[in-house]
């Protein structure tokens, strides 16, 4: 027990560590000014911006990041908390859904795709989820945008194109956040429940008298679950690297949405306090998976020594 | 004594596609095969790897479906009832696989793993599982306190033993051991057999034993069938089989087996060339091409399985033909 309480404490530790070196390196790049140069005259090269004082900006930003201020706009001198309260929420909402649709519906298309002991293998079910991997995001939401604006002319007003503020706003883009990671688990979950029927194990558990059903999810699955979750940390990358698109196109306000205004206003402040409101929801994500590997997927490896 | 499996006329031919997927051929893995098995009785079937033996135990199991051919527990007929039905009658078979380590689900405890089968076949009632694990595990020599621990946490030998209970928990008529001990050191070989035996003398249970090793054949087996190529090329008696083999195939593998005398003599029959393809096994006797007595009519036309006596079948032509077989095998 105190073991894994040392393990579990050290974990965190780097984990902090990790993240505040990020803080600092983000805000460092961030303090740089844009019109930053270096010239080369005889043989000496001279900075346009003096080094130290770049240094000391970076070190108080930081500290005041520290004591959770993340300052103020540039256009309004409003506070920039604001954003934790609610342009952070809409894309925490936008993450969750996408990440929890596209668990169910990888893991059911997966189920579906696996060949569940069979030899014949089905081409068109594995296309079916090879092909919308290999299609670009833009063409995955011009096509959701288009079924909107025809379900719309038809009277059905479920989903909205753009724009955000109730829940037939976030359908559509949620849709479009986990089409992609979706048949990504899809693949993986396939492909783990394929290998667990190769087990003598499974061969004992049909001979044993077990229904197709209880082998699927009383042995199959059981096994084939810390491989699935051990794709998720590829998942969040996915999920939150395809954010930006999809924020944009719905017009949807959430944190990358924002953070485009701000770097187009060059406000430094705000454009610091989103990338590292982004870098929280990906360790806070990577946290949760790496908590579920530790408790599901580490006692199979301890097996397997 | 009551007949237990009786097999008839068994095939299985796996059908495979060329890389161009033009041409179609079949694997004739297992290729009219027929034997019984008594009440209490341990059938020992042994050949070359890739002969068709574990198939012919997956088939009995039906964890395969054949291609042809019955096969009867009991009198009944298996081959051809429902998935359901046949859920039903996997409560009297039972399997014991040659590799402990991937037999266990790994992620289940044992106790997880015993009590599946009692609750699947209502062997006991609920509330009794704890009980009848707890007996289980001391019936084939594992602790109490072991219920509670995950595969990982036992050795080679005490996996098989956790195979054996699960497989003995639905307490079956007939247990087809795929190669039970091929994994195990030989101290614990000797264990897992002497364990088998004991059971089945406790438990009249019958055994379809697949081995490779013919000694441990010898061991457990009260009647012994040799494959060869998808077929049982002799069938009798341990004593018969072991005293005096006819077949010339039979020989060679009974000649091959070490012998622990190191001032041993004996001259050994080896065994020429390959194992032929069973995608496409040589016409007649599928030995031919191997078999040192071969005769033009070897070639020609597929030798039928024939009683020499009353416990001992072979399937050759030379015991067919004018020379005395007994003096060309000799």
């Amino acid at each position: 027990m105190i073991n894994r309480f040392k393990f579990a404490s050290k974990k965190v530790l780097l984990s902090v560590l990790i993240f505040l070196i990020f803080v600092y390196v983000t805000v460092l790049l961030c303090t740089i000014p844009t019109d930053f140069t270096i010239t080369f005259e005889n043989g000496k090269a001279t900075p346009s911006h003096i080094g130290v004082l770049i240094i000391k900006d970076t070190n108080e930003k930081f500290i005041s990041l520290l004591k959770l201020d993340l300052g103020r706009t540039g256009k309004d001198e409003r506070s920039l908390n604001y954003l934790v309260t609610s342009i952070m929420k809409n894309s925490v909402f936008l993450l969750a859904g996408g990440i929890i649709l596209a668990v169910l519906l990888g893991v059911s298309k997966g189920i579906i795709d696996s060949k569940r002991g069979s030899t014949s293998e089905s081409s068109l079910k594995v296309l079916g989820t090879i092909i919308p991997i290999s299609l670009p995001d833009i063409l995955v939401i011009a096509l959701l945008q288009r079924l909107a604006v025809f379900l719309n002319n038809h009277g059905i007003e479920i989903f909205k194109v753009g724009g955000g503020g109730s829940i037939n706003h976030v359908l559509l883009p949620i849709i479009a956040l986990s089409i992609l990671p979706a048949c990504y688990i899809a693949r993986i979950t396939s492909m783990a429940i394929d290998n667990c029927y190769q087990q003598d194990f499974i061969k004992v558990a049909v001979g044993k008298g077990c229904s197709s059903y209880r082998v699927l999810w009383n042995h199959v699955m059981r096994n084939a679950i810390p491989s699935i979750i051990d794709s998720f940390p590829t998942i969040t990358s996915i999920i939150i690297g395809n954010l930006l698109m999809v924020e944009k196109l719905f017009s949807y306000p959430g944190l990358t949405q924002s953070l485009l205004n701000f770097y187009s206003h060059n406000d430094r402040d705000g454009v610091i306090a989103n990338i590292i409101l982004i870098g929280i929801i990906y360790f806070i994500l990577d946290a949760t998976f790496n908590m579920l590997k530790w408790l599901i997927v580490k006692p199979l490896k301890e097996e397997s020594i | 004594m009551n007949k237990i499996i009786e097999v008839r006329d068994l095939v299985k031919h796996f059908e495979i596609t060329s890389t161009k997927g033009l041409n179609k051929n079949y694997v004739k893995a297992v290729d009219g095969v027929s034997f019984d098995i008594l009440e209490g009785e341990t059938l020992g079937l042994v050949g070359e790897s890739g002969c068709g033996k574990s198939t012919t135990g997956r088939l009995i199991l039906r964890l395969i479906k054949p291609t042809t051919g019955e096969i009867y527990l009991e009198g009944k007929n298996i081959n051809d009832i429902s998935e359901k039905e046949l859920r039903g009658i996997r409560k009297d078979i039972q399997v014991v696989f040659q590799n402990p380590y991937s037999a266990l689900d790994p992620k289940m405890i044992i106790e997880d793993i015993l009590s599946e089968p009692l609750s699947i076949h209502k062997i006991v009632f609920k509330y009794d599982y704890d009980k009848e694990v707890k007996r289980l595990l001391n019936l084939v020599g594992l602790s109490e306190k072991d219920a509670k621990k995950f595969p990982h946490e036992f050795s080679g030998g005490q996996r098989q033993r956790i195979g054996i209970a699960r497989a003995i928990a639905t307490k079956p008529k007939f247990i087809i051991c795929d190669e039970p001990v091929s994994a195990l050191d030989v101290s614990v070989q000797s264990q897992i057999l002497n364990l088998l035996d004991d059971l089945q003398k406790e438990l009249k249970v019958s055994y379809l034993f697949i081995a490779h090793g013919l000694n441990v054949i010898r061991h457990v087996s009260n009647k012994v069938g040799v494959m060869y190529l998808g077929k049982i090329v002799e069938l009798g008696s341990v004593e018969e089989i072991f005293n005096n083999p006819v077949h010339p195939y039979t020989k060679a593998l009974l000649s091959s087996a070490p012998i622990p005398d190191p001032f041993s003599h004996k001259e050994k029959e080896v065994l020429e060339g390959e194992i032929p393809s069973p995608v496409s096994p040589p016409s007649g006797c599928s030995f031919h091409p191997r078999c040192r007595y071969a005769m033009r009519i070897c070639s020609e036309k597929k030798p039928f399985i024939q009683n020499i006596n009353e416990n001992h079948k072979v399937s050759c032509h030379l015991i067919d033909s004018d020379n005395d077989f007994k003096g060309v095998l000799a």
